[in-house]
């Protein structure tokens, strides 16, 4: 494995890393406390 | 997860012509996905109330003009709900821990900020309500409380948002947030046992009806918002 391709796996690694906290982040900050709310999916159906 | 279906449209309900044929309500949805889609995509995030639904709310209560109603009303604005009650139906969001963070920080933007009590620092005004981003937050909220059948600020009686099969009873919750959880129609909405939306709308009086058909029934603003103009709402999602 040359110099540069390991640069490159640890960019994609931090590159992944930070993708994954911000969308845990932005889960955690559009999700309230209560399980009702937080759990509630609407599935629409034409009929 | 609770996955809640929602059947679309009512086949029995038709929305009235004269709210517009099927071309125009398509074009009025169209249009408010592209001038308030940010915002309404906020608040289906955080209310985890489909951005179709909150769409189509703005339709029928305000057609999409922001300053719907008149600055004389307490219920000016896109989604017409009461500022008189907003306040108290907000800190009941808090107070049962259904407020998100990004909904808190959101309020926070507009000058409405808690106490360590829960309370808010103060009562929604004139101002308030012709905000697009801030009247849609606000209306999102309180839909999601139907939605979970909660109202006037707490779960006071067993479920009616929804159906004993998961199935959401949007048909009661238009009745209940167009003429409020106390009066006949809103009696009849929760606790009446109306099997369809189209029992429910011919029990009810004839403005909520109107609003059940143009929200729900053929033609209405969910009918055109899911199909129609479906693609306008992928971006919201």
């Amino acid at each position: 494995m040359t110099k540069n391709t390991k640069i490159a796996l640890i960019g994609l690694g931090l590159l992944g890393l930070g993708a994954g906290m911000y969308f845990y982040f932005k889960k955690k900050a559009t999700s309230s406390q209560d399980p009702q709310k937080n759990n509630r999916k609407i599935e629409i159906k034409r009929s | 997860m609770a996955t809640l279906t929602l059947n679309i449209p009512e086949r029995k309900l038709l929305s009235p012509s004269t709210w517009g044929n099927r071309a125009s309500i398509a074009n009025m949805v169209k249009k408010i996905t592209k001038d308030y889609g940010s915002f309404i995509k906020f608040a289906s995030e955080n209310s985890k109330i489909s951005p179709e639904i909150i769409a189509s709310f703005i339709a029928v209560e305000s057609g999409g003009k922001k300053d719907a109603g008149g600055s004389g009303s307490v219920t000016q604005g896109l989604m017409q709900w009461n500022r008189t009650y907003a306040k108290n139906f907000i800190e009941a969001e808090k107070k049962l821990g259904r407020l998100s963070k990004a909904e808190e920080d959101k309020l926070r933007v507009y000058g409405l900020t808690f106490n360590s009590s829960g309370q808010l620092n103060r009562h929604f005004n004139q101002s308030d309500l012709v905000k697009p981003e801030l009247n849609i937050l606000v209306g999102s909220i309180l839909l999601g409380q139907y939605v979970d059948s909660y109202f006037d600020g707490g779960k006071k009686q067993n479920n009616w948002g929804t159906d004993e099969n998961g199935v959401l009873r949007l048909d009661r919750i238009i009745a209940v947030y167009n003429a409020g959880a106390y009066g006949d129609t809103g009696k009849k909405a929760r606790t009446g046992n109306y099997r369809t939306a189209y029992d429910l709308a011919k029990a009810v009086n004839p403005t909520t009806a109107s609003y059940i058909a143009k929200i729900y029934g053929v033609n209405g603003s969910m009918d055109v918002a899911t199909s129609d103009v479906k693609a306008d709402f992928t971006n919201l999602k």
